[in-house]
């Protein structure tokens, strides 16, 4: 399996605490892609959240076991995030692929992508934080 | 912001016009920032993976077959598929010791497979589909969660 930790936008130099309450500190950056040279503090900090991801991961996969779909209770506070996934998928509707030569991936993909950002873009913010969560307006 | 950047890397390259397991990694990356701001809780772990991840799975799908995505990246190395790993990593872990799928052939069993198809991400891969089937990936589950994450 390709290593993760190279993979992705994962940015080196971020400085999270897991501990909520934390966040007023923490700057948000633009992730960027790092190439693999990197200075020994965020080479340590890629290993430590590599492994927090990996630990992620793992337990997502834990709490399906032996588990069927239909037997999963939706959860109220993913609702927004579904209904996200739902409109993009839409969009596929309000985007129908261009009529080109099929050698390559159709261009209307460009276009779908700019406009899942452009319906996302305010909603993200509001769907993903959700207002629960209002205190995370910063994000 | 953040977040978003993560959510726009998780769909293709518009680019190169692909797809590949680097996008579905950022949107799991996404998932792991929800978690790690406490916006998700591991109580909806399990929602997580069988109602947002399913969808977000079925919105590249429905993505890749209308814009013609490539696979993006060299053929993975696990032979199973060129899109995507995490549904062959969860829908397994669904089938442990699963009643119906007993034997590892069984699920090229369709009619048995068809009846229960929409309850198991992993009979939802393309793997599964008759045109995709070849004899080098015969049996993948044999394989399954044995060192798979590692």
């Amino acid at each position: 399996m390709k290593s993760k930790s190279e993979e992705g936008p994962l940015d080196g130099t971020l400085e999270l605490s897991t501990a909520s309450g934390k966040w007023e500190k923490h700057v948000f950056v633009k992730p960027e892609k790092k190439i693999r040279s990197q200075e020994s503090l965020e080479q340590f900090s890629r290993k430590k959240y590599f492994n927090y991801i990996m630990i992620f991961v793992t337990e997502l996969q834990a709490s399906v076991f032996k588990r069927c779909i239909s037997s999963t209770i939706p959860a109220e506070n993913l609702e927004p995030l579904m209904s996200l996934i739902g409109s993009l998928e839409n969009l596929i509707n309000d985007v129908p692929p261009l009529t080109q030569p099929m050698r390559f991936g159709n261009k209307a993909f460009k276009t779908w992508h700019a406009k899942a950002l452009e319906v996302s873009s305010p909603e993200t913010q509001k769907t993903l934080t959700s207002q629960i969560f209002s205190d995370f307006f910063w994000i | 912001m953040e977040l978003v950047a993560y959510f726009s890397e998780s769909f293709g390259s518009e680019d190169k016009l692909v797809y590949g397991t680097a996008h579905e990694l950022s949107f799991v990356l996404l998932l792991f920032c929800l978690n790690e701001l406490g916006l998700v809780g591991r109580a909806q772990y399990e929602q997580l993976v069988h109602h947002v991840f399913v969808k977000y799975i079925k919105l590249t799908r429905k993505l890749r077959m209308t814009y013609s995505l490539e696979p993006s990246g060299p053929k993975e190395s696990w032979g199973l598929d060129n899109y995507n790993f995490l549904p062959f990593l969860f829908g397994g872990a669904q089938l442990i010791n699963n009643e119906i799928t007993k034997n590892p052939s069984d699920i090229h069993d369709e009619i048995a497979m068809g009846k229960i198809a929409d309850d198991f991400i992993y009979l939802g891969n393309p793997l599964f589909y008759p045109f995709y089937s070849s004899s080098s990936v015969r049996n993948p589950l044999q394989k399954k969660d044995v060192g798979l994450v590692g």
